[in-house]
């Protein structure tokens, strides 16, 4: 096994990553940028390296530097956690002529799928149905409009070399389809340094489902079911739940084994996520393999009792599978909802600031995967995921009154986050009935919000309380030697008042 | 104890008296409730109103006070600083255009002196690896934009005036 490891990343992922790592015996070396200096991650690594400015180019993602990060701490592995360079093979390439393990695929399964035009032509040779669209990226204007109507409206525009939602555009109208294609160019371009974007058909009323795999190096591939993933805004996740409530045991084995067979295909190695789409009548199609580790991957760890960082280390280390395919029985029922610094009440506008309190829940079947703590300072320059809450119940109803209960002990002031929108989404008929497809929340924000009259009063109390107590507190007499400028002005004014 | 406050741009008049040892009677318009209230931090109260418990941080400062409860912010102004506020933006005829995060300005869409429409995009704004569009809220004539594509802007800064 390793005894030191780079964590090429930041936030709730490098800290998830610290923790396996500790628990293995393993030395974690964090990496930071000017914006992380006090950072979480760092806090709680062993040791940590300075890789630059806060501009992702200049730190995280930029390969040079972590590479040499990597070789001046003695590190002989590198995590890449999520997003940034996780499934870039110019890392992985670096790694494997440096000689350093990249925990993670080898560089030419990364290569076929990590550029998703040719993931697209590749699950079409292997038998693995795909959506309709192009199996080529598209680059000219004309060369669009032509394709685009071949595939027909409503059509999305997605980025090749993308995930996560950036780069992403439904087109209903072809008059819609050249800003569409040029603000998908843009971001595709500031996200993954790579404008290529491509089309393909839109499915109405759609799941997205996604089945976890692990493959070690000896051919040994099992899945670990599934994580329905249909609650998006945005084309983003914002809550996932293992079992799907949508899917049948013969859908759900099915999918298992065309996600075994597609990674197989491309000589995969090491934790991965098969993403398909499921229409009305459960008929699934391969979206993309995620190389990497999910953001969403505590939801089937819950589940499944397996520590998904764990096996991606000892793969990488090139120990076999402790187990197969008939020792993976999944138990209960996990959800996560990811807490975002993001306002739910004015269009989820990016919220970053210093956290002036924190609480975070805790008990039975609770877990809190966060990168914050009270006095941070979320920085504008990085992703608004700020904690991964996750609760796990014997039933799905257990497990959603359970997030409910810990979403009402979350409180994180200071800047603005989406835990009341989650209040709302756990108290929703239709999620609680299981019935909901990626539409959900796009027709939830036309629904009214409740609004409880209670809180508005004790604000009001509150404001209330605390200007009695700021009035009180300015009569006070100046204790020697602290010098407060609030009461000298406070004490000025009640002078004046007198004269 | 009297305050005028105003929130969500409704104006309420709160009265505080003590009516017991740790207990206040407090009145929110017309309605009285019972109250307590115990200070954990500067900021930080445990509240309890007519028996329910509220955990409340109010951060204050010369205009309002920000009052987190239940994963919400309430931004209950103190009556003076509001009404100021009110009259000053019912002279204004031009629009200003705040940012209510810091970003950065990707791409300037139109150019001073341009004729927008309502919902037309002006700029595109980046922040936490999202690209924003920043719609014009009224039709009009475009008379000022600050920044350029590549700028920083700070939460709160003037983008640019529809007048």
């Amino acid at each position: 096994m390793f005894k030191k490891i780079l964590i090429a990343n930041r936030g709730e992922i490098a800290v998830r990553v610290i923790r396996a790592c500790r628990e293995m015996k393993i030395v974690p070396v964090a990496v930071f940028s000017e914006a992380d200096r006090k950072a979480l991650h760092v806090r709680l690594a062993e040791e940590a390296v300075f890789i630059g400015e806060a501009k992702p180019s200049e730190s995280y993602l930029n390969v040079d530097k972590l590479v040499a990060a990597a070789k001046k701490c003695g590190a002989e592995a590198i995590h890449p956690g999520y997003g940034f360079l996780a499934e870039n093979p110019r890392l992985v390439k670096r790694c494997e002529e440096e000689g350093i393990t990249f925990i993670g695929p080898p560089s030419e399964p990364l290569r076929l799928i990590g550029e998703k035009t040719s993931a697209r032509r590749k699950m079409l040779e292997a038998g693995v149905p795909i959506i309709p669209g192009t199996l080529e990226s598209v680059s000219d204007e004309r060369d669009l409009r032509k394709k685009a109507r071949e595939v027909g409206f409503p059509l999305l525009l997605k980025a090749s070399a993308g995930g996560g939602g950036k780069g992403l555009r439904l087109v209903s109208r072809e008059k819609d389809l050249l800003p569409a294609f040029k603000l998908a160019r843009s971001e595709a371009l500031s996200s993954f340094a790579d404008p290529a974007v491509y089309i393909e058909k839109y499915i109405e009323e759609p799941h997205h489902i996604e089945i976890q795999i692990l493959a070690d190096n000896y051919g040994n591939i099992v899945h670990l079911g599934e994580r329905e993933c249909s609650m998006q805004r945005r084309y983003q996740k914002v809550l996932e739940e293992s079992p799907s409530p949508f899917l049948d045991e013969g859908t759900r084995q099915a999918m298992g084994r065309v996600a075994v067979k597609a990674v197989a295909s491309i000589g995969y190695r090491n934790a991965g996520t098969v993403e398909f789409i499921v229409d009305r009548e459960r008929n699934f199609y391969f979206l993309e393999v995620n190389a990497r580790l999910q953001v969403e991957h505590p939801v089937t760890e819950m589940v499944t009792g397996i520590d998904l960082v764990k096996c991606q280390l000892e793969i990488a280390a090139g120990r076999p599978l402790p187990f197969g395919q008939e020792d993976v029985s999944p138990e209960g029922h996990a959800m996560e909802c990811r807490i975002m610094a993001e306002d739910p009440f004015n269009n989820f506008m990016p919220s970053p600031g210093r956290i002036v309190f924190l609480h975070t829940p805790a008990g039975l079947g609770v877990r809190d995967d966060s990168g914050i703590y009270a006095g941070y300072e979320v920085p504008l320059d990085y992703d608004p995921l700020l904690s991964k809450l996750i609760t796990w119940g014997k039933t799905r109803e257990e497990a959603i009154l359970r997030m409910t209960r810990a979403l009402s002990e979350y409180q994180v002031y200071g800047i603005k986050t989406t835990i009341p929108f989650f209040q709302r989404i756990l108290l929703h008929p239709r999620f609680l009935a299981g019935a909901y497809n990626t539409h959900f929340i796009a027709e939830l924000e036309k629904e009214p919000d409740h609004e409880d009259p209670a809180e508005e009063v004790a604000a009001l109390i509150a404001a209330a309380i605390k200007s009695r107590r700021d009035a009180q507190a300015s009569l006070c007499p100046v204790i020697p030697g602290q010098k407060n400028n609030w009461k000298v002005q406070g004490r000025i004014e009640n002078l004046a008042k007198r004269l | 104890m009297n305050f005028v406050f105003w929130l969500a741009q409704k104006e309420f008049r709160v009265s505080l008296e003590t009516s017991g040892d740790n207990v206040l009677r407090a009145r929110v318009g017309d309605a009285a409730h019972d109250v307590s209230a115990e200070f954990i931090s500067q900021e930080e109260i445990l509240l309890t109103v007519d028996g329910r418990i509220f955990n409340v941080i109010v951060h204050s400062n010369s205009v309002s006070h920000s009052v987190f409860m239940n994963g919400k912010l309430f931004r209950v102004e103190k009556r003076s600083a509001f009404k100021t506020l009110r009259e000053e933006r019912g002279r204004q005829k031009k629009r200003d255009i705040q940012t209510t995060m810091p970003g950065r300005v990707v791409q300037v869409l139109a150019a001073v002196g341009d004729e927008v429409k309502e919902g037309q995009p002006v700029l595109v704004l980046e922040a936490m690896k999202m690209q924003n569009e920043i719609k014009a809220p009224q039709d009009g004539r475009l008379t000022r934009v600050r920044f350029r594509a590549g700028d920083y802007v700070e939460a709160g800064a003037i983008l640019f005036t529809v007048e």
